[in-house]
Parts: structure tokens; sequence; C-alpha cells
């Protein structure tokens, strides 16, 4: 009867090693979802902040102080010796992964460093700037999705004015009673047009300006002498609109596009005297 | 050679009816004077150069109305055209801003974008292309507030009708903007320089309390003696404070925020300027036509109702048969006339319906034509709005750990 006794015995201690053991072992992972497995938190804040880092994915894991396992994957040191069990206490360097993902190691580490309140300024610093870089990049995407779209909605404007100015044979009369509309075309999309139209064609604006610019003339008013034909007039009683218009000709160097902001002056003075 | 009285009322009445007739329905339209927002003729210093956040309108769309379709239409009011030009004033007013030079960033921004130096709120009276009301309210960061819901209303300037380019150029409210901008002036050059730079200084620290208010919660109080009571600050964080340099990082970020918001609705307003330029210069002329045909039609009912009645009614007065006959002659054609008179009314009352019904067709158009453009600006707004308060928790937390830290002594290590 004794050598079964003993031999349980030595079962039971064997098991309990082993129980032991499995329970570190576990204390040392959390889903990156950020819950912890229960193995080896015995602080309910070392856990649950621990859960909190891993699910906001930001780095917000919090040094409490508390158990192991949790608190492990949010990134905080928790000091050696306050876990239930053999969990991590994982360097800070490698506790964290920049999207907060837990990195239980699973192996028993009892002498922890001690860190200064300088590291541990440190430390937050080091999230700080991570999720900062963070932001400014999402905000840079943002940006630059912004701006592509702005960009190809001036593009596609830019397309249903010419192929509407193309059809057209010219400015519409309508009737005596309506108000004189001028269909020009308007500063942005003359100029999102040019931009469109050498893109495509490859050919930068360069010589027979006068040739371009009088073929251009001729599209969009249907037919005329262009801007050389009409005489500029001068700037002297200019408001603040004429005053831009005249600044914007008078700066660009395009030809082609030159030609057409002059024509917008012209046009606008003409219709602000008659007003 | 004597004229006979009743003739001689008789074309004293109609003299009298032509004049009105023509008096009613002759109404010159002339571009309309321009006026400018002021420019700065001087160099602003930072310090008094305050930032101006352009909140999103309020579409002004009456409570007691919101589900009559058909009562809204009466007034004019669609909707979700309301909510586009919500969106697209505010731009307008920006620019105007703007391009005055007087002011720091100016950006257009959602409601919930606060802690800023100036922040404007705008609801909308009344928006057609013939007419535009705004009430406006400017507030500063310390609680002054600058307009109190101030009216501005104006009609359209047809000299931006004109052309493309010129409406491209400017808008056909743009004196209702530039009117604004020049109180918002007059308002800020009533404060000295030291109220304009604690003016920065409060949204700076209100939003160093917001972020961390352990550590920097107390530099700013509610001064209770004025009227109304303004934030002051009552002391300043130390330069070399961590906490608050952490803090003006952040603070950074959050002007790209509100420059990503603002982008949203610049492009927002580019998308819908060509097409919302047309419909303005077409609904104007629609708006117009309505007004003018109701005006004569009013006038010529009334005119004619009463030409027929005098015909009726005014009493004989003569005394021989060529002068009854005559008068004869003259009832007949006052009757005639007045009954011409009132059913060219009523003629004119048509063409005003359908003038109506030709500028809600063009409201309903242009109201599917936004409608989407709208929903993805709010929903791009609402995106970054939402994932940078996310961002702003977790900073929170962060900084507060920072401070925890900081309490640690110096040779308290454990």
């Amino acid at each position: 009867m004794k050598l079964p006794l003993i031999t349980t015995l030595a079962c039971a201690l064997v098991l309990g090693a082993c129980a032991t053991t499995s329970g570190g072992g576990g204390g040392g992972s959390s889903s990156p979802g950020g819950s912890s497995s229960p193995g080896g938190s015995t602080s309910p804040d070392g856990g649950s902040d621990g859960g909190t880092g891993g699910g906001t994915g930001g780095g917000t894991g919090r040094s409490t102080g508390g158990g192991s396992g949790g608190g492990s994957s949010g990134g905080s040191s928790a000091p050696a010796g306050s876990a239930g069990g053999p969990g991590t206490v994982a360097p800070p360097d490698t506790a964290r992964t920049s999207d907060g993902d837990a990195q239980g190691t699973g192996t028993a580490q009892t002498e922890a460093p001690v860190r200064t309140p300088d590291e541990q300024r440190a430390e937050v610093d080091r999230q700080l700037d991570a999720s900062l870089d963070k932001f400014d990049e999402e905000l840079r995407r943002e940006q630059q999705r912004n701006a592509e779209q702005r960009d190809a909605r001036a593009a596609n404007a830019a397309g249903a004015v010419a192929d509407a100015l193309g059809d057209e044979d010219g400015p519409d009369d309508g009737d005596g009673n309506e108000l004189n509309r001028d269909r020009a075309g308007d500063l942005r999309s003359d100029g999102a047009r040019e931009t469109a139209r050498t893109g495509e064609s490859g050919n930068a604006a360069g010589g027979g300006a006068d040739a371009q610019g009088e073929q251009s003339e001729g599209s969009l008013v249907g037919g005329g002498g262009g801007v050389n034909a009409r005489e500029i007039p001068s700037g002297a009683d200019d408001d603040i609109i004429a005053r831009r218009l005249r600044k914007a000709a008078e700066d660009e160097t395009d030809p082609e596009l030159k030609e057409k902001l002059w024509k917008e002056y012209i046009d606008y003075k003409e219709n602000t005297q008659r007003g | 050679m004597k004229r006979h009285p009743f003739i001689v009322r008789l074309t004293a009445l109609a003299a009298l009816a032509g004049v009105l007739l023509s008096g009613c329905v002759v109404q010159e339209t002339r571009p309309l004077a321009k006026i400018e927002a002021r420019q700065a003729m001087q160099v602003i210093p930072d310090a008094q150069r305050l930032d101006v956040v352009v909140h999103t309108f309020d579409p002004g769309i009456p409570e007691q109305l919101a589900d009559n379709e058909d009562a809204l239409a009466k007034k004019r009011i669609y909707p979700e055209l309301r909510g586009a030009e919500a969106r697209y004033f505010p731009v307008v007013l920006r620019n105007t801003l703007e391009s005055s030079a007087q002011w720091g960033a100016v950006r257009v921004a959602p409601e919930s974008v606060q802690f800023v130096d100036l922040a404007v709120h705008g609801t909308i009276i009344e928006a057609t292309g013939k007419r535009l009301e705004l009430e406006i309210t400017a507030r500063d960061a310390a609680g002054r507030v600058w307009l109190d819901g101030k009216r501005y209303e104006g009609d359209a300037d047809i000299g931006s009708y004109k052309t493309d380019a010129s409406l491209k150029a400017r808008d056909p409210f743009q004196n209702v903007y530039s009117r604004i901008a020049n109180d918002l002036l007059e308002a800020r050059n009533a404060l000295d320089a030291a109220a304009l730079r604690e003016v920065r200084q409060v949204a700076q620290l209100s939003f160093a309390a917001d972020l961390a208010p352990e550590a920097l919660g107390g530099y700013v109080q509610e001064d209770k003696t004025s009227k109304p009571a303004l934030k002051r600050v009552v002391r300043l964080p130390a330069t070399n404070d961590p906490v608050a340099q952490r803090v003006e990082r952040i603070r950074e970020r959050d002007a790209g925020v509100i420059d990503t918001l603002d982008g949203y609705y610049t492009g927002f307003s580019e998308q819908m300027q060509q097409a919302y330029g047309d419909f303005r210069r077409t609904s104007y002329d629609e708006i117009d036509k309505e007004d003018r045909a109701r005006s004569s039609a009013r006038t010529r009912t009334v005119l004619g109702a009463a030409a027929v009645l005098a015909a009726i009614l005014v009493p004989s007065s003569c005394n021989s048969q060529s002068s009854c006959d005559l008068e004869s002659v003259a009832r007949y054609a006052g009757t005639a006339g007045g009954i011409a008179g009132f059913l060219s009314g009523l003629q004119k009352y048509a063409d005003a319906r359908t003038h109506a019904q030709a500028f809600g067709e063009l409201a309903r158009s242009m109201q599917s034509e936004v409608a989407e453009q709208v929903v993805d600006v709010e929903g791009r707004s609402l995106r970054l709005t939402g994932s940078a308060d996310e961002q702003y928790r977790q900073w929170r937390e962060m900084l507060r750990d920072y401070k925890a830290e900081q309490a640690v002594p110096v040779n308290g290590e454990p």
C-alpha cells in the first residue's frame, strides 16, 4: 500500500508543478484585441490596462505595476515579483509593438530593470512621438487623397468645358430680356484644361504662341481677333477683381493662358464699365 | 368747349391706372455698388493676429415646417439645397476674410471644432439667386460676443451674373460677405493689443486644459465680475513646461485636422460652384420674372376691377342726348378695359405660377445634384473628427501618465 501512496503523492506534485508552469505561460500572452488571458494576471488593473493598450492600438498602456500578464502586453513595466506567477516583464522596447499588439513571451524573468523617472518620461515621449508620427501620416494621406480628388474633379470639369465649347457654334444669344451671358471659359477650368491638354499631348506650350492663342480664342468665343486685336485698357481705375486679373495676366508665362487672362480682364472691365 | 365731367373723371381714372401699372411693372435692376472687405495696411503682429474658424452654417429650416415640403417650397426652401448652401456660404466668407489679410488662419470647420481664437456661426434666413439674408454670431475664445445674431441681407449683384468669368471672380452676394468681414474687423479694432493677445492665450490654454486638465487646468479662469463672464488668463505655464510643450505639439496636429476639414469644404464648394452659379443665375431670372408677374398681376386685377366698378357705379351726369351717348360709350369702354385689365392680371398670375414652378424644378434639380456631395463631405468630416477624437482621448491618457510620472520624486525610485 505504501508504494501506490508514494506514487500518488509524486504524481500529484508533478501535476501541481506542471499546472503552475502552464499558468505562468498563459499569463504571458494576450490577444491582440485587448483581452488578456486570465492565467497570470493577478491584478485586475494590470489586466485591464494591458487589454486597453492592445485594444486601442495606439500605445496607451499604463504603468500600473499590476499583474505581469496583461500589464506587460500593454507595454508597461510591471515590477518583478508582483505577479502571481512566473509571468514576464518584457523590456520596454520589446514589450510594445508599434500597433499595440500584445507580445507576451511566456518566459519568466524575476529581476526587471528598475526605470528612473527620466526613463519613464522618455518612454511616454517615445509613445507620444510614435503616435504623433502615425497621426501625421494619416493626416497627410487624407490631405493627399483630398487633393487628388480635387485635381481629378478639376480635370473632369476642364474636359467637360472643353467638350461643351467644342460643340458650341457661338455665344448663347438668349432672349432680349435676359442678362447678357457671355459663355467664355472661366479661369480655373482654363488653367486646368491647359494642364490636362499639355499633359495629354506631352507638348510644352512653346513655339507658335500667337497661332495657339488665336486658335484658342476661336474655340472659346466662336471666332475673334484675340486679345491682340483688342486694346488692353488702362489699369488706372481697376477694382480689386480687375487688379487681380491684370496681375495674373501680367505674371502668366504661358502665352495661351496669358491671352485668356487678358481676355477675361478686358471682358470684366467692359462689363463693369457698361454696368 | 366744356368737357363732360364724367369723361374727365373716367379719363383721370384711366390715367391714374396707367401710371400705377407702369410704375409697378418697371423696376430697373443695375449692378450694385461694390463693397470690398477692408484690406490690412500694415503687418499685424503674430500675437494679435487671430485665427478664425467659420463653422458650417445652420440651414435655417423652420422646425414647424421641416416635414412639409410644399410649405417649404412656397418659402423657396429646399432642405438639401440649404444643406449644401450651409457648407458653401462659409467658404465664401472664409475667402473674404482671408483676402483681407486681417486675420491669421481662416478655416471652415464643423461645429464640433472648438478652442479657436474667433468662431463665427451663421444661420441662413433666406437664400435664392436674387436675395441672401444671413444671421451671424461671432464669439472669441474669451467668451466676448463680437456679433450677436446680426442680420446681413442683400440683393444679388447682376454684374456677377453677366459672364461665367465674372461669376467666378465675384460672388453675386459679395457685398453681404464684405459687410460681415468689415464688422468683424471693426469689432477686432475695438480691442486693444493686450486683449487680442489674451484671446489667443485663452484659446491655447483652453485646448491645453482640455487635453491635460491635471497639469494645465488652472491657467484660465472665468471672471464673473465682467458681463458677460469672460475667461481670463490667471497665469502662464513655464516656457519649458514639458506637458505644455507636448500639448503644443498636439495642438499642431489639431490645426492639421482643421486644415484637412477645411480642405473637404473647399473641395465641396469647388465641386458645386459652377452648377450652383448657373442655378443662381437662372433662378434669379425666374424669381425676378415671377415677382414682376405677381406685382403686375396684382395691379392689373385691382385696377381692372376698379375700372369696371367705376364704369358701372359712377353716377350718370348727362344732360343731353349726345352727352349721354358719349357717356354710354365711355362706360362701355371703361367696363371693357377693366375686364381686359382684370383678365390680363389673371394671366400674369398664371405666368407667375409658371415661373415659380420653373424655379421649383431648378431647385429640385440642383438639390438632387448636391445631395450626394453633402453626404460625402459630411461623412468624411465625421470620420476624421471621430478618428481625431479617439486619438485625442489616447493623448489625454498619455499626458495623464506623463503628469503622474512627473510627480515621482527625483530620488524616489522604487
